[in-house]
């Protein structure tokens, strides 16, 4: 458990002003708990829809061929030749970075983008990079940059398009734009100020920067992708009575051996772990503001969230599938749920397989479904939309 | 004199069969019943779940009575009366 790394990933972008479409792409691939992941930043040549396509087709291109085949150099090469040909240019061209990360072990894949940043921290690492050379069928040389290591804690991982690097170019402060060296910086400069940022809140900084140096009309499509590799958030996520009475101190010693956040749904699962923990439930009512269609969470002293169970859970699933962004939805119970379950990267579900006799009463005016059935359908939103870990045992 | 309390079963079972129009019963009371009255929520009460299944959700309970089949009306009724036997003691 020690050694656990949770690599998060996320992007920025803004697009070129007055272009309707970004002719950037960013593109990650996460193989089944994240054994291996595959990032790719995309710049495709000249702006609007055309680049999008360009870059599209390659970020996708690459990604596929890295996670089928090893060989690097000749999946480089096929992209290369297989991109449609500019008329005017005469050039097929669309840069690429693809990360790949395996366990810790990291490649990087540079086509013609700015170079990578590595940090630890809020130092800038230098890394050596290996040069592939080749010649394309048509003659035109191109020109690889390998570079390989091993990622630990702390490691930032920060690549863009040249929206970014050459922002403000032609001002007075960077004639030449912003530049590799200004923006490693700037980048560690934030990070020394906030050693814990999270990778999106690290590239919209770099983004909106370079969007400043631009006079806030972008140049060029800019695009930034941070990876993070931090210690994983973890959550305990505990719902419904055991089967059997006598598993009810299981669920407390699992509270009092976890280290991270902890919710509970469910009204008889709260009774237990309040008699367990010997502590009082208070229920926290708000009378001018009652949901006919939530119940009101309580509290636990040391518990983080308590709800109750199966409607805000059956509600929570049905938020996961209708929505990817929350902030604009004003806060209840199942949103204070959704909150917490998102800002964790790893979720352990403790889950009593009791029925409640009480539920299966057929004039029950609405359709309560089988705690069992709704938590899988929430684990496999949070696993493929969320990109979340989970780890589920019934008790 | 102690004030009466109320406590409204927020149990699934409860909640689906009304009883979160149950907690509004302030808007129905009172000024001078009001102040002599708290009300608090509690978690499933287990009264749904008896053997004997006669008893029907949604549960309240005024002090130690417990009232089944709830309404804003019933509860109203049970707390005049408690508030009666007070004043006639």
């Amino acid at each position: 458990m020690k050694d656990e790394i949770f690599i998060e990933i996320h992007y920025s972008n803004i697009k070129k002003y007055n272009q309707n479409i970004s002719g950037d792409h960013f593109l990650t691939k996460r193989e089944k708990n994240n054994s291996r992941i595959i990032s790719v930043l995309s710049d495709g040549l000249g702006s609007g829809v055309k680049a999008k396509v360009l870059a599209t087709l390659t970020s996708t291109m690459a990604a596929n061929y890295i996670q089928n085949f090893k060989d690097i150099k000749k999946s480089a090469k096929t992209i290369l030749q297989t991109l449609p040909v500019c008329n005017i240019r005469k050039i097929s061209y669309a840069t690429f970075t693809i990360v790949e990360i395996k366990n810790k072990d990291v490649r990087i894949i540079e086509y013609d983008n700015p170079d990578f940043i590595l940090t630890l921290n809020d130092k800038i690492i230098d890394i050596n990079k290996k040069n592939l050379t080749g010649i394309l069928n048509n003659k035109r040389k191109y020109e690889l940059k390998l570079s390989q290591f091993k990622a630990q804690y702390g490691n930032r991982i920060i690549f863009f398009s040249d929206g970014v690097s050459q922002a403000g170019m032609g001002t007075k402060k960077f004639p030449i734009g912003w530049g590799l060296e200004s923006i490693k910086s700037f980048v560690s400069e934030i990070i020394k100020e906030q050693p814990e940022i999270s990778a999106f809140n690290l590239s919209e900084k770099i983004i909106r920067m370079a969007q400043r140096l631009d006079q806030n009309k972008a140049k060029d499509d800019i695009t930034c992708g941070v990876i993070f590799f931090r210690k994983p958030r973890k959550l305990l996520f505990i719902s419904g009575p055991p089967i059997d009475k006598s598993k009810d101190r299981e669920i407390a010693e699992h509270i009092k051996n976890f280290n991270g956040q902890i919710v509970i749904c469910g009204g008889t699962t709260s009774k237990i772990v309040a008699r367990e923990l010997g502590k009082k439930i208070k229920f926290n009512l708000d009378l001018n503001n009652i949901d006919p269609e939530i119940p009101p969470t309580s509290s636990i002293d040391g518990i983080d969230l308590v709800t109750e169970g199966t409607i805000t859970l059956g509600k929570t699933v049905e938020y996961l599938e209708k929505y990817s962004n929350f902030s604009n939805i004003k806060s209840n119970p199942v949103i204070k749920l959704i909150n917490i379950l998102l800002n964790n990267d790893k979720i352990y579900f403790l889950i009593g397989t009791k029925i409640n006799e009480a539920h299966q009463d057929p004039n029950i005016p609405i359709e309560l479904e089988i705690r069992r059935n709704i938590i899988k359908k929430m684990i496999s939103l949070l696993e493929e939309k969320f990109l979340k870990e989970t780890e589920l045992k019934f008790i | 004199m102690p004030k009466i309390n109320v406590k409204i079963c927020l149990g699934t079972t409860c909640y689906v069969f009304g009883a979160s129009s149950l907690l509004l019963i302030e808007q129905f009371l009172d000024d001078h019943i009001k102040n002599q009255i708290e009300i608090e929520g509690t978690p499933c009460l287990d009264l749904c779940k008896q053997e004997n299944k006669t008893n029907r959700p949604p549960f309240a309970i005024v002090n130690n009575k417990i009232i089944e089949n709830a309404t804003i009306e019933t509860i109203i009724e049970a707390i005049k009366g408690k508030l009666n036997n007070e004043n006639n003691k």
